[in-house]
């Protein structure tokens, strides 16, 4: 691999790049120049003087962050003989199981359009944008027909190309030996076991205070929860995104969420991102995409059938198209499995949009933000950070079939009776909680316990949470699945998870088991 | 094969052998013995200096590196120069199974000059693997002076002159100003010539939404 001097220069020539030119680099040169009338700032001295003034006004934190937030998303440089889609997956197999399921979705796509002779984007006609344009606040009340249209495809269908996936590499034999793996994943990728887990989750252990656990009502307010809350007030006051992050991991309170979390996705609502935000809603409103009817269904389906995200429905339709329409998402493609489909305009190429995406990942920000474009930009940042590893095949530690392989690992490990049993009734586990992981669990807790575990996804800047949850509900209802007999019966103990209480749960797994 | 060398630098040309795994004597069966040799000479029984050898990896767990250099005529000897270098983690997972690696001068335990042939020595003591073996293997000399590139460093360090007793007071010293300018007229260049990756703003290719099919390519 490289060696630690060159690659640390070229982490830092990469983010030199990254941030100049960015809006920051503008704001601080202009603070410099506008600092030059002040007294202290002398010229023999220019450079450090100044220096001094960006550190006492608050703007080197500023820049610190933009560096901490470029570091947590972009992965580590690759060494420079590898070739640019090395960075993207270094397995060639899963590179190429990434491009079949792409082209899946691509003629799915395709049939959809010359079935229904729609095209894939069309300028909408003048009376249309004016009547969208009155209408943006309650798309939600527009009924179109959209029973032509079907989904382009489910959990389930992924769940069977996550199952055949193969390594050609990879001694897959016929006889059972400790080469094959007992559940549904066969590749073999190096996972986290409880003792390495503990450590990661430290912070999570029984002797830490959290929220979702030591602010209930039985615990008076003085030992823990009055103290973490005036320690997240300092944190916002510093606005330092490392200090929040670490924060976050034992959870966030209700007042501060929204400006925590804005703060460790290093969102600030300037004026620019306001006007991006206008400039992708006017997109909408000149273009229809095919896509579009796709995303009404969608959340037709489910946000608008849920208890407690149907009041963001209006909401859910004005971040989704503009997401659908925003082309700064394609930089995440660099680190991303995935590769966006391109489209020919009269032999040119053209934009480049994608169809993937899951409406309830943005119900529950609803809760937390109300004004659209920060709603949408706290949306694109999180997608772009984490969930975009829901749903492509790659090798990387947070990745879907990495998250499948550790909750199978971990059930195995340590409920091997119970693995056992759901395996001769024909339930593998991982039928089940296959479609808690891919939604981020949104839509299947309870909003505010999953606003907690949503914290700690980005306390820790990492998925594997979702897995060692998914394994901690198994745990806790053991008894009941010992004793069912086929598949449904068990996707019927495991239904409900809305009155779990997600922190307990992960402290007993993790920290209580005896193993 | 491909390769960012950097200013400079050529791969050395070589010839390399195609893995042989190691055979028992007398031994008839195929089993895996899970140790490959990989050796490498340079043509026209040449010698060069190895400065850095770069090669993508495929599922082997631990690298060996014996050089053999040219000296005195008679047997020449191998000489080790890296001992089980640790190229997977955990040789049963993919990790760093198909990873680029670079192993540079200060890593070797002998000294690589006039180096005649390389013999790699690769082992994968897991049985789950049905081949290991590295590829693109390339093999740099050490780098020449390149004339600088950039600007000069004794640009950036200028130091004013003896201040003389300036005539008048209020203005600036005229050495001192046309210095100042001079290095920030430098910077600007460098600044300019460097590409900025933040995107600027909207960019939308002009008729880019009438699309009518995605294509698979």
């Amino acid at each position: 691999m490289l060696d630690p001097d060159s690659g640390l220069s070229l982490t830092i020539a990469r983010i030199v790049r990254r941030l100049q030119g960015s809006s920051l680099h503008s704001q601080l040169e202009r603070q410099a120049r506008v600092s030059l009338h002040k007294p202290e700032i002398k010229l023999e001295s220019l450079k450090e003087d100044i220096k001094d003034f960006l550190k006492t006004s608050g703007w080197e934190k500023k820049l610190q962050n933009a560096v901490y937030s470029e570091l947590n998303v972009f992965p580590s440089p690759c060494h420079p003989a590898a070739p640019p889609e090395h960075m993207k997956e270094p397995l060639a197999y899963m590179r190429k199981a990434q491009g079949s399921w792409e082209k899946r979705i691509l003629k799915s796509l395709n049939s959809m359009c010359t079935e229904l002779s729609i095209p894939l984007a069309q300028k909408r006609p003048a009376s249309e944008q004016k009547e969208l344009l009155n209408k943006w606040n309650e798309m939600g009340t527009d009924e179109p027909d959209l029973s032509l249209f079907r989904p382009v495809y489910a959990p389930k269908d992924f769940l069977e190309v996550l199952m055949n996936l193969r390594n050609p590499n990879y001694e897959n034999g016929e006889q059972p030996s400790f080469r094959n793996h007992l559940g549904l994943i066969q590749v073999p990728l190096k996972v986290k076991d409880i003792p390495e887990l503990k450590e990661d989750f430290s912070e999570l252990g029984l002797n830490t205070g959290q929220l979702g656990i030591d602010d209930s009502a039985q615990v008076p307010p003085e030992f823990f929860e009055n103290e973490h809350v005036r320690v997240g007030q300092k944190v916002l006051a510093e606005q330092d995104s490392a200090a929040a992050q670490q924060y976050v991991r034992q959870g966030c309170p209700t007042a501060l969420r929204a400006d925590l979390w804005a703060l460790i996705l290093n969102i600030s609502n300037q004026p620019e991102d306001i006007l991006y935000y206008e400039q992708l809603k006017s997109n909408v409103i000149q273009y229809d995409l095919l896509v579009d009817s796709l995303i009404y269904k969608d959340v037709k389906l489910t946000a608008s059938n849920d208890d407690y995200y149907f009041v963001f429905e209006d909401y859910l339709y004005q971040v989704l198209l503009c997401f659908s329409r925003d082309t700064s998402v394609l930089e995440h493609f660099t680190y991303s499995s995935a590769t966006p489909p391109k489209s020919y305009i009269r032999g040119k190429l053209g934009i480049e949009e994608y169809a993937v995406f899951y409406p309830p990942n943005v119900a529950p920000l609803c809760f937390l933000y109300h004004e659209p474009s920060k709603l949408y930009q706290i949306f694109r940042e999180m997608y772009v950070r984490f969930f975009f590893r829901l749903h492509s095949i790659s090798s990387h530690p947070s990745g879907i079939v990495s998250l499948c392989l550790l909750f199978e690992t971990l059930l195995q490990t340590h409920l091997p009776q119970l693995f056992y049993h759901l395996r001769e009734i024909g339930a593998q586990p991982l039928r089940i909680s296959f479609k808690w992981m891919v939604r981020a669990f949104s839509g299947y807790l309870a909003t505010d316990q999953l606003l907690l575990l949503w914290d700690r996804i980005l306390g820790y800047n990492s998925l594997e949470i979702l897995a060692v949850l998914a394994a901690a509900v198994f745990a806790f209802r053991a008894v009941n699945l010992m004793e069912v007999t086929s598949l449904a019966a068990a996707e019927a103990v495991l239904a409900d998870l809305s009155t779990l209480k997600v922190m307990p749960l992960l402290q007993i797994f993790l920290f209580a088991t005896v193993t | 094969m491909s390769g960012a060398a950097g200013p400079g630098r050529a791969p050395l040309p070589c010839a390399a052998r195609a893995a042989a795994a190691l055979q028992l004597p007398g031994g008839a069966e195929a089993a895996r013995p899970g140790v490959a040799v990989i050796d490498l000479r340079f043509p026209r029984g040449g010698a060069a200096d190895v400065h850095e050898i770069v090669f993508k990896n495929f599922y082997t767990a631990f690298l060996s590196v014996r050089v053999q250099r040219a000296g005195p005529p008679g047997p020449r000897r191998w000489v080790t120069c890296l001992r089980d270098h640790r190229l997977m983690p955990s040789p049963h997972t993919e990790e760093g199974s198909q990873d680029y690696f670079s192993l540079r001068r200060h890593q070797m335990l002998c000294d690589m000059e006039q180096v005649t042939a390389l013999r790699f020595i690769l082992r994968q003591p897991s049985p789950a693997w049905l081949h290991f073996s590295i590829e693109e293997l390339q093999v740099f000399p050490p780098a020449q002076k390149s004339p600088q590139k950039d600007f000069p460093s004794w640009l950036s360090q200028l130091t004013p002159p003896e201040q003389p007793a300036s005539p008048h007071g209020e203005l600036p010293d005229p050495e001192k100003v046309s210095t100042e300018v001079q290095q920030m007229w430098v910077l600007t260049e460098v600044i300019r010539a460097r590409q900025a990756a933040a995107r600027i703003g909207r960019f939308d290719v002009d008729g880019c939404y009438d699309v009518n099919l995605l294509s698979y390519t």
